[in-house]
């Protein structure tokens, strides 16, 4: 009873602030699309009766399904080696391979245009080698292209998640296999994979439902040709102006990921009990063998420049002039210069919404800032709450709430916003602290996720220790909970500043155009004519990595050991 | 460790606060513009219109045309702001079914064209337009000795096939302006058709501008010479070039017919507080001072034909004589199904 | 001085202790011996103050603790699995009690400095991270950590529990040269007897949550005074036994056949134990059997035969020098009644 009412008191924050901003508006919105059809059933049946729609649904789950597997295969061999070696350059693989994961599609794409382009640097580099006239690898708006994007953007999750908990995994159990006949694959096929499989469920599931929601990769890099739940709620809405389909499809998807992050929730909660597990720094060796170092290094190599080359491309491609080529192989003449980044400081047009790189800078750690602190507000009680024992009923029930807005289209909750955010003192349609409430609805599962293993891995033990030792509860409270739990706070901290840094969706759909963030402002260069610009918009971009880079990099400093939830 | 933590901690709060500080402006009249994300101006215009009218002038971007025509419809009840800019031609009609302007006939009305005013009732008011057409790479069909198109029928020509990019009229809104201009030259019953002779002639299609623009376009490297852009592309293009150039490099087509012409409207929105203050500020769009800041801000061009062009424009922009002719009724009428139809032709 | 006083506590309606008491005196080693389960970390936690007693108090100096929490009793407690701070190393570890209670940092790391030594850690271990440690420094890390801050009572809860038997032999060594150097009043929990004897002045001996008794190590060994005791202790040759009168003759009828009662006023059924280290080979001990040998086994110092009497296995411990017949011959057994023979009430 007691247990329930502290807990009640734990969700109340999260709860109020996920029913004021994410409830609302969406009840609001749906409410008015259905009313728009004047029934709530008949935009379902048409949603049925509708061979391309479900053609939409069924494309949408074979990407995601097809983009999961590949980065789990992907994913598991580089999730072993970082779980089970020690080499250099690990914790600069698991940094380089977040960045994506909260870069703007917008920048990946640019990225991967650079690279795979028909200019791109691969394409460049055999045009020349091979003096083609024709651009030997088509790479935008292809299913590929989908796929790959998807495995760039998602590597990052089996990593953390699947990586981290084989990691604490003690070495010995597979020692007892071997001693007991069992070969390598027997071992990993009826030992390992078995432990691991929660954690690798939980990873395939949240890979497989940002791949089911994902909307820019499909928009940008698959075309036309390709649509998912999320673009074609899109298309609906903006094209056709079609409420209650948009509505129908909305709720398709958000039922769908409520599944998913239901499953997920009850797999994550059986990873916190997991079998014997070690401090990863017992357990990670050198590489046993010179040919092992080898195939390692070979695999690894591949996974860095995967994840290293449509950066780096990018990054070439903002400091190299464009100018005096015409597309033809013949007549490049790359030469660098650092034109664009000076251009970005200068207004040549006296725009009232100019802003520097600086003022762009800033307002979008202030925006981030802002997430950090009401994520942490608001993601602080309800990791204690997942984190306490006892009352799991609760903590059950809410836990997978807090992924929905997760798996909710950005369009339709954007049209919420507007619809139930519109008078006193809830008016916040054009405030800019809306960005900050989008993005905090973005970050929070993200952080609590983080949080909640960390608050959960206090041992009673140290608390009971501190107590002996004379440690009052307020001194328990600094001396043992506030350092522990301490870097996971920073790790969450830094993971929703790199989130919201890189947001671009709910930033557009709500800025305030004097208070441009860096990927609103890439966005607004992109979409005008000129080399300057398109160089400035490359120039931004770079910026944009290096400081979310350097958010990852930071992460991967201060990480508490510790089983990787996400 | 300690120190960093504190530091972390202060740094946040001030964030927060700095973040909600901006949120109420403190001004004599605030007049709020609602636009879409396209929309720029000079500082020094607005400031003009600010000092001489004791106002602050705050704008609010939400999206492209489409999606804040849409908003704004949604919002009709409580509106966003006093002024909505930005609802183009295409989108007109979803603006004005959902009855979010209040009708205002400005005295700057009179020395505006009449081809311009699509809206007898005078709720939306328009202020500027511009022409999609088809570009092309002059390097590539001089370096191929090649002519380039002269007109919409030549793209189903075998030696124009492979060559030409255009943007998904679902998802882009210089798309949709080219499948109204194939709509316009071919009429209801032709456009499909040419469609379908543009398929079979190996058309791509991408989602957006900028791709086509920047990844597609052989000007920046892509595979095809010939993309759906705007008149006034190639002396923009020009203008932010990275080093001077005497003449563009890409130029566009504009026979009879074959460039589709947006206009863009603004217009009170019902419910306003500041009715007053709006009719100046739509008054002072119309006028010259707002009409010649438009070329280099948002590369449309003045309604108002008192307003002068900047010499790249007058030097280089080529504007189409006739452009092809989709009444506003029809657009409203059969957007959806048009959008669908083209859809289901060439994607699917 | 410790005292408990009529200590109960159950969890969910299962008694964990059941009427507990027992003093421990100044400078004193208690060892308190139990098999898993019986209520020893439990009573720990009582005394700690991290649990409180349903009823029963503890004193502390005739002072009673019930309203003092943990932090404020000046105790210190030495964890099965050592609970070291993660976040801290050595030295924060080995500070952590002085800084909560503010001390003077000179005096903190001169204090550091000679606890460490006493635990016989050199200097440069302060900066260590204690996660990086072996099973044996991270124990002497935790008995300095518990012992810098001078506590009134140190508990030690199977300090040794995690240890190899080699490491664990020398430590229990360490350990107890180290209390006894220091005159520390140490509650020492343990289920080992062999840990409980090489350590301790007394022992108190727990059963599903009751005193069982509390002796010296030599009395307990020698007199275990109950059934449980003596198979806890490890001691076999117990054997259910009978009182036969005859006229005034009194004797045991056991399994193995009759043994003289060695008290005359002995009623009913009893248990009966012949103490396996008092029973010999040959005729030289007062009571004679016959039997046959089936089993030599090699432990080291004391050899083991286990002897076929009437059916029933003795277990004799015998010196390392005896020479043994071979297996299936028939040995001779003696004994001397007030070594060997020890009876208890029956369980």
């Amino acid at each position: 009873m007691r247990n329930n009412l502290v807990s009640a008191t734990l969700w109340f924050l999260p709860l109020v602030f996920l029913g004021l901003f994410y409830f609302y508006p969406l009840g609001s919105i749906l409410a008015l699309s259905f009313n728009r059809s004047g029934s709530l059933l008949q935009p379902f049946l048409d949603l049925l009766a509708s061979a391309p729609l479900r053609g939409v649904i069924g494309f949408t789950f074979w990407q995601a399904s097809l983009s999961t597997l590949l980065t789990l295969a992907v994913g598991l061999p580089a999730a072993y080696l970082l779980a089970r070696y020690r080499f250099p350059g690990k914790s600069f693989l698991r940094a380089l391979s977040g960045v994506p994961f909260v870069l703007p599609t917008l920048v990946v794409a640019a990225a991967f245009d650079a690279l795979l382009g028909p200019r791109g640097w691969l394409n460049l580099g055999l045009r020349q080698l091979f003096g083609l006239d024709a651009v030997p690898i088509h790479f935008v708006n292809t299913f590929a292209a989908i796929l790959i994007a998807h495995i760039f953007y998602n590597t990052t999750i089996v990593l953390r998640l699947v990586g981290d908990f084989w990691a604490r995994l003690s070495p010995r159990i597979e020692q007892a296999a071997r001693s007991l006949g069992a070969n390598s694959w027997q071992t990993f096929r009826h030992v390992t994979l078995p432990l691991i499989s929660p954690a690798l469920a939980a990873a395939a599931l949240l890979v497989f439902i940002f791949d089911f929601t994902s909307f820019g990769v499909i928009l940008i890099l698959g075309g036309p040709r390709f649509a998912t739940l999320e673009t074609e709620i899109y298309y609906q809405t903006t094209a056709l102006f079609d409420l209650p389909t948009a509505a129908a499809l909305a709720l398709v998807q958000l039922l769908c990921t409520l599944a998913l992050t239901l499953i997920y929730t009850r797999l994550t909660s059986r990873l916190s009990r997991p079998v014997e597990l070690r401090a990863p720094s017992v357990i990670t060796r050198p590489f046993p063998s010179r040919r092992a170092r080898f195939l390692a290094s070979v695999f690894l190599l591949f996974l860095a420049l995967f994840f290293a080359a449509p950066l780096g491309g990018l990054a070439a491609r903002s400091v190299t002039r464009l100018e005096g080529d015409r597309g033809q192989a013949t007549s490049v003449q790359p030469g660098l210069t650092l034109d664009y980044y000076a251009a970005l400081g200068e207004d040549q047009r006296g725009n009232i919404f100019f802003a520097t790189p600086t003022e762009t800078v800033r307002t979008s750690f202030l925006y981030a800032g802002s997430t950090v602190f009401l994520a942490l507000v608001i993601g602080l009680p309800a990791s204690w709450a997942l984190a306490r024992r006892g009352d799991a009923l609760l903590s059950r029930l809410l836990d997978p709430l807090l992924m929905l807005p997760l798996g909710t289209s950005a369009v339709t909750l954007g049209l919420g916003f507007i619809v139930a955010l519109n008078s006193p003192p809830l008016d916040l349609r054009a405030s800019p602290l809306l960005v900050p409430l989008a993005h905090t609805l973005v970050a929070l599962p993200f952080v609590v996720r983080s949080l909640a293993p960390a608050l959960r891995s206090i041992r009673p033990r140290l608390h009971q220790a501190a107590a002996v030792l004379g440690a009052a509860p307020a001194q328990v409270v600094r001396h043992v909970d506030v350092p522990l739990v301490g870097r996971a706070l920073i790790v969450s901290a830094l993971f929703a500043f790199a989130l919201s840094i890189g947001e671009f969706g709910a930033t557009a759909m709500i800025a305030r155009p004097e208070y441009p963030t860096i990927p609103v402002l890439i966005y607004r260069l992109l979409s005008q004519p000129g080399a300057l610009t398109y160089g400035q918009a490359m120039a931004l971009s770079t910026i944009l990595m290096l400081v979310t880079g350097g958010g990852m990099l930071a992460i991967e400093k201060l990480r508490v050991v510790e089983i990787g939830e996400f | 460790m300690k120190i960093s933590l504190k530091f972390l901690l202060c740094s946040l709060l001030l964030g927060a606060l700095a973040a909600c500080a901006p949120a109420v402006p403190e001004g004599p009249r605030t007049l709020t513009v609602m636009t879409h994300d396209s929309f720029a101006v000079s500082e020094e215009v607005v400031a003009a219109f600010e000092a001489e009218h004791n106002a602050d002038v705050v704008f609010l971007k939400l999206g492209d045309a489409g999606e804040a025509t849409n908003k704004a419809v949604l919002a009709a009840d409580v509106p966003l702001a006093d002024v909505f800019y930005g609802v183009d031609n295409t989108f007109l009609s979803r603006a004005l079914d959902g009855g979010i302007f209040e009708p205002y006939q400005s005295p700057v009305l009179a020395d505006i064209p009449d081809e311009f005013e699509l809206d007898p009732e005078h709720r939306a008011l328009p202020v500027d337009y511009g022409d999609v057409c088809l570009n092309y790479d002059i390097a590539y069909f001089a370096d191929n000795d090649t002519a380039p198109p002269a007109n919409l029928e030549d793209l189903l020509k075998p030696e124009y096939a492979s060559l030409l990019v255009v943007e998904n009229p679902a998802t882009s809104s210089p798309g949709l302006a080219f499948l109204f201009a194939t709509i316009g030259h071919f009429g209801e019953d032709g456009y499909l058709d040419y469609w379908r002779g543009l398929v079979a002639n190996d058309v791509k299609v991408v989602n957006d501008w900028e791709t086509a623009f920047f990844t597609e376009f052989s000007r920046w490297g892509g595979e095809r010479p010939i993309v759906v852009s705007y008149a006034s592309s190639p002396p923009v293009d020009l203008i932010f070039a990275e080093e001077p150039v005497d003449a563009p490099v890409t130029a566009a087509v504009v026979s009879d017919g074959s460039c589709f012409r947006q206009i863009e409207f603004v217009g009170i929105l019902k419910g306003t507080q500041q009715r007053e203050l709006a009719e100046d500020w739509i008054d002072f769009m119309l006028s010259t001072t707002f009409q010649e800041d438009l070329p280099l801000q948002m590369f449309v061009f003045p309604v108002n034909p008192n307003a002068q062009l900047q010499p790249e424009f007058v030097n280089f922009l080529i504007e189409p004589e006739e452009t092809a002719l989709v009444s506003p009724a029809d657009i409203a009428a059969h957007r959806e199904e048009w959008i669908e139809a083209w859809t289901d032709t060439v994607l699917r | 001085m410790l005292e408990l006083r009529h200590i109960s506590k159950s969890f969910e309606g299962k008694p964990a202790l059941a009427d507990v008491s027992f003093r421990v005196k100044t400078g004193e080693i208690v060892a308190l011996l139990g098999p898993s389960g019986s209520g020893k970390s439990t009573l720990l936690n009582v005394v700690a103050g991290l649990e409180t007693p349903d009823r029963g108090r503890v004193l502390w100096d005739r002072k009673d603790l019930s309203r003092v929490p943990a932090h404020r009793r000046g105790f210190g407690l030495m964890f099965q699995d050592y609970a070291l701070f993660p976040h801290r190393d050595v030295y924060g570890n080995v500070a952590f009690a002085m800084q909560m209670s503010h001390q003077s940092s000179a005096y903190i790391t001169k204090r550091v400095r000679q606890v460490l030594q006493l635990v016989d850690l050199s200097v440069d271990f302060e900066h260590r991270d204690v996660n990086s440690l072996s099973g044996g420094e991270q124990q002497r890390v935790a008995l300095a950590r518990a012992l810098a801050s001078q506590p009134g009572l140190l508990m030690l809860d199977e300090p040794l529990g995690s240890l190899d038997r080699a490491l664990r032999a020398r430590l229990l060594e360490d350990l107890s040269i180290i209390l006894r150097k220091a005159g520390q009043t140490s509650l020492y929990v343990t289920h080992d007897q062999e840990e409980a004897y090489a350590i301790a002045d007394r022992i108190v001996l727990l059963n599903i949550g009751r005193v069982v008794r509390v002796a010296t190590p030599e009395q307990l060994y020698w007199h275990p005074a109950s059934a449980f005791v003596a198979r806890f202790l490890g001691l076999e040759n117990l054997f259910p036994a009978r009182v036969v009168r005859s006229g005034r003759r009194v004797w045991l009828e056991t399994p193995i056949g009759r043994l003289p009662a060695p008290n005359k006023a002995l009623n009913g059924d009893l248990t009966v134990l012949l103490r396996p280290d008092a029973l010999h080979l040959g005729r030289s001990g007062a009571v004679k059997l016959k039997g046959k040998l089936l089993k030599k086994r090699f432990r080291g110092k004391t050899p083991q035969a286990r002897v076929d009497v009437g059916g029933t296995q003795l277990v004799l411990e015998l010196p390392s020098v005896a020479q043994l017949p071979a297996i299936g011959q028939t040995v001779q057994i003696s004994f001397n009644p007030k070594e060997a023979l020890q009876v208890f009430p029956r369980e």
